[in-house]
């Protein structure tokens, strides 16, 4: 996970990452199994993306000093699209995903508590980087992009409204989200658009292109269930709006921390 | 011989003013002029100084109906003018924008005798008006209160109504929305399959609602979805079609020998009903006849025709339908012809409708009458934009409201403007509006705020708007405390400075030590308060959804009480999920609130499990309820400086009554009377600790009626004064005037 945060990180950037640093902070006592699976799937990760681990540390620390085990990454590599940001969106683009919404989020809280039986859910943490190779194709047609991590979906279209003239306007229907998660969220009482996502993309491009390019962005695995899920528009500045089934535009509103009610 | 100029202040323009103190003149002989000025009317007079100062004594005694004299001030001078005979003089604009605007008013005796006088010109007429009655709020674009700065504009009058309108001795002198057949709006009806017909609107619209038809009819303030209250089935449909399944409608009533075949009706509910806001009054069910307009309710809202078209309608065999608000789940009243046939074509058979414009929609005020005084629930349609008085003058400010029931309020001078009702803010339809009337109240009255007051949610969409337009407008933003602002509420609607007893419970507020509030004891005034007492916090699995799904509230208290949920208690597969959400604390948020304790002893005595409008549990606990006077016992904890109320004693003795076949009534009951017994206590250690005995009750919880009668009656006999609402909602909608008032007086949490 951690690596692919940082590859992410650097492909949202239109970069292509090259060099990792990876540092271990190691307590006493962690099993030697579990550090030799993780490093494991770190190269295996690594070496898919073809991305070299240069550098590195490792620290161990007393027992009881430390919760197991931190990965500590950083990485750098060649900047390829430099025309990415948020003061390139205009009026009509649209925006899309490349795949199903708060997996993640839903996954590690429903599995970590043991939560929920009998649903299935899976955490989609991935490297991003094919994907975004293929959505940064279409050169300056694509307006910006990121990998919607803490706070979800919702939180990510806030940033880039936030501030601007333009408005973010969502079809509820056309957002994908897997049954088991909306089964999960329905019960846990969170919604799906705040929760958490590794291994996903929200991009905004020009809708010229939008329908070629989720037709390419299925062709690769982890983007089969890309969809377009809502345009650019000038009608409520700075705000992301979802249109929802029964009626009537919800704000998506940038929430301060956690979920409180609201509900007097 | 001196001459002295008047400058009168209050609801003094379209009530007819003018004409009142032309007809004054008359009789006193002096000469001059009156004119309407954006602050109020101002008159210059010249005669005898006896004669002008019993001129000035008849004016503040005399004055129209519908006028509210705020202040008449005055000047003698010595020089003279020399004025020959009486003019009324064009409306001038000066500087200082600032009068008082008159609300709606229903249709007047004259105009409704007028109505149904065969020989009169207006027989029939759906616009009739004159200047005591008919649109005000909703159509005024601007002031000076002028035609051409109304939607009525598009309309020029014909020569008959000219002439009425330029006499001083007529009715409609200077009536602005005056008109006739001849030049005012049109009505008309648009069936199913779009087709318009003018002639004999009203025919049809009555006969699709005697055929059990539902149709959308143009009000003042916006459209309301009507049907034949007594026609189960039409009313089931209204139920389906507007997705509204359990949520009481309200319903109008041809008069009140028809609301006397549902209710019970005292003379302060009758005065209520009849008065000139025509408000929809709850009254007490006399039958289980409207059963499918208000289920599992002891009250049904039923409010008397105001407009011309209501009186129509409302003929001969038809005398009683359903008066809801015309609107998609949610989202503000549709006031738009073009909105309504597309947001409503699905809802609606046909649509009554007119070509005069809504320009501010308004909902219907929402009114109960508690110890004879008026109790608001919603303030509205014929109250609003009338100002609530203060004892001082304050700055200009902006207060923002809460959310759900979103309102807010402006302030200048001495007068707190309230907003009508706008909504829930989810929406950004909702929140359009709101920030549409902001802009329109400040043009209005002229208010540039110095100010702006909010809610301390970060989540609120009204805080979002505070802190975004302090910020664009480099005002500052004073945040306050949700039942902070709820006590100021209740303090300035009864004009308290003094510190209080604040008890105030509600659903759900944002506390100073970011937990979640809403069973609070307060102490203190408008530039502070001190947190004495509250209730044990009720976990709430799942935030917002435990609100709505308060079965999980059920689960929660029972879960917390008894250590784990008992088997008969269980309805639903996911309570394994919920008990390991309480236990690690999942998007578990705690709320020390006793909307939360109600919803969750409602699901208890297996009642109600989900809630299809907010406050249902509480409202079938309160219609539930004998008329017991046992209590439960239970506990109150020292936990630091703060007692708090431990409920889970109560829960167990709940369960076991219920276990023994205890009727539900009166288990509702001890349970309510146990929450009076405990606010008695903890009232009286306050008491004892800083000998103040008035004691202030607000929170959307005391629109229950049990609890606020035992409550007000056993503190009254403890010796404590209390107060209640009487001029704004004791629900959120009455925050925005506690937020005033503490930010005038500096007593927000913080300052941003
Ligand atoms: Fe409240
Ligand atoms: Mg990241
Ligand atoms: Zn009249
Ligand atoms: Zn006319």
């Amino acid at each position: 996970m951690a690596v692919c945060g940082t590859i992410n990180d650097i492909c949202m950037c239109g970069g292509e990452p090259k060099y990792l640093s990876l540092s271990f902070i190691i307590e006493e006592g962690f099993k030697t199994e579990d550090l030799r699976q993780i490093v494991n799937s770190i190269k295996k990760v690594s070496e898919e993306c073809n991305v070299i681990i240069a550098t590195g540390d490792t620290k161990v620390v007393e027992r009881g000093k430390g919760d197991g085990i931190y990965i500590n990454t950083a990485g750098i590599g060649f900047l390829k699209h430099e025309n990415l940001g948020k003061e390139r969106i205009q009026k009509g683009d649209v925006i899309i995903v490349s795949g199903t919404m708060g997996d993640h989020g839903t996954a590690i809280m429903a599995a970590r508590n043991n939560l929920i039986t009998g649903i299935e859910l899976f955490s989609d943490c991935a490297p991003l980087n094919n994907l975004a190779e293929e959505i940064l194709s279409y050169g300056d047609k694509v307006k910006i992009l990121r990998d919607p991590t803490r706070g979800g979906l919702a939180t990510t279209l806030n940033e880039f409204v936030e501030g601007t003239d333009m408005t973010i306007e969502l079809e509820e229907d056309r957002i994908p989200i897997k049954n088991s998660v909306a089964n999960a969220c329905e019960i846990i009482g969170l919604d799906p658009l705040y929760a958490a996502n590794e291994g996903k993309i929200v991009a905004v491009v020009a809708e010229e292109v939008a329908e070629r390019l989720i037709e390419s962005m299925k062709k690769l695995p982890e983007g089969r269930d890309s969809a377009i899920i809502g345009r650019v528009t000038s009608n409520y500045p700075g705000k992301v709006i979802i249109k929802t089934q029964i009626g009537g535009n919800r704000i998506l509103g940038k929430l301060a921390g956690a979920q409180l009610p609201r509900i007097c | 011989m001196k001459r002295m100029l008047i400058e009168v202040n209050g609801i003094v323009q379209g009530v007819g003013f003018r004409p009142f103190i032309h007809k004054l003149v008359k009789d006193s002989g002096l000469n001059g002029w009156v004119k309407n000025s954006t602050t109020g009317v101002t008159i210059e007079v010249e005669g005898n100084y006896d004669v002008l100062i019993n001129f000035v004594q008849d004016i503040k005694t005399k004055y129209p109906k519908l006028a509210v004299i705020e202040k008449v001030s005055y000047e003698i001078f010595d020089d003279i003018k020399g004025y020959k005979g009486f003019d009324i003089i064009k409306s001038t604009h000066s500087q200082e924008k600032f009068t008082l605007i008159s609300p709606d008013v229903c249709i007047c005796e004259d105009c409704l005798r007028e109505l149904f006088d065969e020989k009169d010109r207006r027989y029939r007429f759906p616009f009739i008006n004159c200047t005591n009655c008919g649109p005000r709020f909703s159509i005024i674009k601007d002031i000076p209160y002028d035609r051409d700065k109304t939607t009525m504009a598009k309309f020029p009058m014909c020569s008959s109504c000219e002439e009425e309108y330029k006499d001083i001795e007529d009715r409609r002198y200077h009536a602005q929305p005056d008109c006739c057949f001849e030049c005012g709006p049109e009505l008309f009806f648009i069936d199913e399959s779009g087709k318009k017909t003018t002639n004999n609107a009203i025919e049809i619209a009555r006969n699709y609602i005697k055929e059990g038809k539902i149709i959308a009819v143009k009000g003042l303030g916006g459209f309301h979805l009507v049907c034949d209250a007594e026609n189960s089935e039409a009313v089931y449909k209204l139920r389906v079609r507007k997705k509204r399944d359990e949520k009481p409608f309200a319903i109008m009533c041809k008069d009140i020998s028809a609301v006397e075949k549902w209710c019970m009706v005292n003379k302060d509910e009758k005065d209520l009903l009849e008065s000139f806001r025509r408000p929809i009054v709850l009254l007490n069910k006399k039958n289980n006849l409207l059963e499918h307009v208000s289920m599992d309710n002891k009250y049904v809202g039923i409010m008397l025709p105001y407009t011309p078209v209501h009186y129509l309608l409302l003929e001969k065999d038809i005398d009683t339908v359903v008066m809801t608000s015309g609107n998609v789940s949610d989202l503000p009243i549709i006031k738009d012809n073009e909105a309504a046939v597309s947001e409503l074509k699905d809802i609606a058979d046909g649509f009554l409708m007119n070509n005069r414009d809504i320009h501010v929609r308004c909902d219907d005020s929402l009114m109960r009458i508690y110890n004879g005084k008026e109790y608001p629930l919603r303030r509205s349609r014929g109250y609003v934009p009338f100002p609530i008085k203060l004892n001082c003058n304050i700055q200009e400010i902006l207060a923002c409201g809460a959310e759900q029931k979103a309102s807010f309020a402006l302030s200048k001078d001495e007068y707190v403007f309230p907003s009508q009702h706008i909504g829930d803010l989810k929406n950004i339809e909702t929140l359009e509006h709101y920030e549409n009337q902001i802009r329109h109240f400040e043009k209005l009255f002229g208010i540039v705020p110095k100010k702006i007051a909010c809610d301390l949610h970060p989540d609120y969409m009204s805080t979002n708007y505070a802190i975004d337009r302090g910020k664009n407008s480099n005002i500052s933003v004073a945040m306050i405390q949700h039942h902070h602002a709820h006590m100021v509420s209740c303090m300035a609607d009864n004009n308290l400075e003094q510190k209080v007893i604040g008890i105030v419970w509600d659903g759900t507020g944002y506390g100073i030590d970011d937990t979640i509030w809403g069973g609070e004891f307060l102490v203190g005034d408008a530039k502070e308060f001190k947190r004495h007492g509250s209730i044990m916090p009720i976990a709430l699995p799942g935030g917002d959804k435990a609100v709505k799904e308060i079965y999980r509230v059920g689960y929660s208290l029972l879960y917390d009480s008894l250590g784990n949920i008992p088997e008969k208690f269980i309805l639903t597969n996911d309570v394994k999920t919920i008990e390991t959400m309480i236990d690690k604390k999942l998007n578990t948020p705690r709320a020390s609130s006793i909307g939360r304790l109600f919803d969750g002893v409602a699901s208890i005595l297996d009642i109600k499990h989900k809630a299809s409008y907010e406050g249902q549990g509480a409202v079938m606990l309160e219609s539930l309820a004998t008329n017991d006077d046992e209590i439960y016992n239970f506990s109150i904890n020292k936990d630091n400086v703060i007692s708090v109320l431990d409920w889970r004693e109560i829960i167990r003795n709940i369960v076991e009554d219920k276990e023994n076949g205890v009727q539900n009534g009166k288990i509702a009951s001890k349970f309510m009377n146990t929450l009076v017994e405990a606010a008695v206590k903890i009232s009286k250690e306050i008491k004892m600790e800083t000998s103040i005995t008035d004691i202030v009750l607000s929170g959307g919880v005391f629109q229950n009626m049990y609890l606020l009668d035992r409550l007000t009656k056993r503190f009254t006999a403890e010796g404590f004064n209390v107060f209640v609402h009487k001029r704004v909602s004791t629900n959120d909608e009455g925050i925005s005037l506690g937020q005033i008032v503490i930010a005038a007086n500096g007593g927000e949490v913080k300052c941003v």
